[in-house]
């Protein structure tokens, strides 16, 4: 059968830790400064006509690109934590936010005992983008890992339907990732209420246009790679920085 | 850039490759069943990678939603692709969720399902390590929901797989079957210079207290039972009885589909 039926996901196959053995984990040199990558994507209607899984669409082309312009010795990427907390009406598959938060800290435990120090929140949703802050602040705590946080609009891919200050080119991108032309629904919500409050979100369908598919896939090339290499450079500097000392211990500081 | 590059190849069966008005318009929500993929990502020896689980549920998505006769609806829900696998702590790699998260995610799915007018949810579990959880969550979202509510269930398939008594018995763990699976699926991420046998427990051996299926059980961790993760005969693997099991559980589990999607379609046309 052909092997592309076997996949957990869109990935550089270099970096991607399910690969590996046990053994292969118990090689492995230096694994205090190989960064593992935690993509996280939710199901949402993000109001730009594209599938509820937009997110790890996106997410994952980007970050196997950005992989594929990186040292594969000093990456791994885990399979996406496939989740959100639900914080708007368009989410799906929702999960509360204990179980949010018990989900990425229970696997960035592991990726811990496995004896990586280094870890990325890739995040994708704009509704957890508050949870990751905190869960990765946790983590340095708690785990003491040196934790990093890159959300998806950060890198000029916001989902986010209010807040996104280029949404039409994201709505390009997906339709370029997806070969589909999107399927705009009209709203309920009066464009007049969108608000990047939170609590006052409303999803309310791109008004632009969208473009066909021919002229998306040619100006999704172009998104794609300035995405790419912009998460690459993040990642160079992610590795770049000095470990945590004392192997991220945290002491009760005495005055001088 | 094209639709190849999207996950998963079967995505015009994969909810979450819809829209939410796509699926609330979809016809056959009524009968249609919707499989869940749990697996785990795990050690399995030191001849296998650590996806083996989650992968081999896709593998058997892949399978068996290409046998499915046209008009006959079926759907499937985002895997649960990291699982219970704490037995495993110890062997680097290994990745696991709690019993409560598992319990909480498979719950969270079968809501959203029930909201989209959904009756009957499949779980297709690819790792022993989850069943236990997943079995009694099953039992508690029949009752949450009712039987009318939402049908759920685990896939069946009356596959007969020929393996010897021993390997039957007490190969439970990137054993005989799964690197032939692998060897079948994916052979590129095999390793069978790395393959030994070994067997955590012996038909024969006296006394009834066993790892597995026995009158006594002790709990294990791998380690306690197994050096190198393997619990089986890897040895004995072969990608010709690889292609020929994914091919006998796959037909089997395609049968139970049509007949799900059979007695749904009549429950909804008499209700």
């Amino acid at each position: 059968m052909p092997e592309t039926l076997a996949q957990l996901c869109q990935v550089d196959e270099k970096t991607f830790w399910p690969w590996l053995t046990w053994e292969d984990f118990s090689r492995l040199k230096d694994k205090k400064n190989i960064t593992v990558v935690v993509p996280i994507a939710g199901f949402a209607d993000s109001g730009l006509g594209h599938a509820l899984d937009a997110e790890e669409t996106v997410l994952m082309r980007v970050l196997a690109d950005a992989s594929r312009q990186s040292d594969p010795t000093r990456m791994l990427v885990v399979p996406p934590l496939r989740f959100v907390i639900g914080a708007n009406a368009g989410c799906a598959f929702t999960v509360d936010v204990p179980t949010a938060h018990a989900f990425i800290d229970e696997v960035c435990s592991t990726i811990a005992a496995a004896g990586f120090r280094r870890v990325v929140l890739f995040n994708a949703s704009p509704w957890n983008e508050e949870l990751i802050d905190a869960a990765a602040r946790d983590i340095r705590i708690e785990r003491r890992l040196q934790t990093f946080c890159i959300n998806l609009s950060a890198i000029d891919l916001d989902f986010h339907p209010a807040r996104s200050r280029n949404r039409h080119a994201l709505q390009t991108l997906i339709t370029a990732l997806t070969g589909k032309e999107p399927t705009l629904v009209k709203s309920e919500a009066p464009a007049s209420k969108s608000s990047a409050l939170p609590g006052e979100e409303d999803v309310i369908p791109l008004a632009e246009p969208p473009l066909g598919l021919a002229v998306a896939c040619n100006a999704g090339i172009e998104l794609l790679a300035k995405s790419s290499a912009r998460l690459a450079a993040l990642l160079v500097e992610i590795n770049a920085r000095p470990a945590l000392p004392r192997d991220g211990e945290l002491l009760t500081m005495s005055a001088s | 850039m094209s639709i190849s590059e999207t996950f998963p190849t079967y995505r015009a069966r994969y909810l979450p490759a819809m829209s939410a008005a796509q699926i609330t318009a979809l016809p056959d929500r009524k009968w249609a069943p919707v499989i869940i993929a749990t697996g785990a990502i795990e050690q399995h020896g030191p001849h296998l990678p650590v996806a083996v689980d989650s992968l081999l549920g896709q593998v058997w998505l892949n399978l068996l939603l290409a046998r499915l006769p046209a008009g006959v609806s079926c759907y499937v829900a985002p895997p649960i692709t990291i699982g219970k696998s704490n037995e495993h702590v110890g062997f680097p790699g290994t990745l696991y969720i709690s019993k409560t998260t598992l319990r909480l995610q498979l719950v969270a799915i079968a809501r959203q399902l029930h909201e989209w007018g959904f009756k009957e949810l499949v779980v297709l579990n690819t790792h022993g390590g989850n069943s236990a959880v997943i079995n009694y969550t099953l039992r508690e979202i029949r009752a949450l929901y009712g039987p009318s509510g939402l049908r759920i269930s685990p896939i069946k398939s009356d596959a007969k797989i020929d393996v010897s008594p021993q390997e039957s018995a007490y190969g439970f763990h990137a054993n005989e079957v799964e690197t032939s699976l692998l060897l079948a699926a994916a052979p590129a991420h095999t390793r069978m210079k790395a393959a030994v046998c070994h067997y955590p427990s012996f038909i024969g051996d006296p006394g009834e207290l066993r790892p597995e299926n026995a009158p006594a059980t002790y709990s294990w961790a791998s380690q306690d039972i197994s050096p190198t993760g393997i619990m089986g005969d890897a040895t004995a693997a072969s990608a010709e009885k690889g292609a020929q099991w994914l091919d006998l559980i796959s037909t089997g589990m395609t049968a139970d589909i049509i007949h799900r999607h059979n007695e749904g379609r009549r429950r909804a046309t008499t209700e």
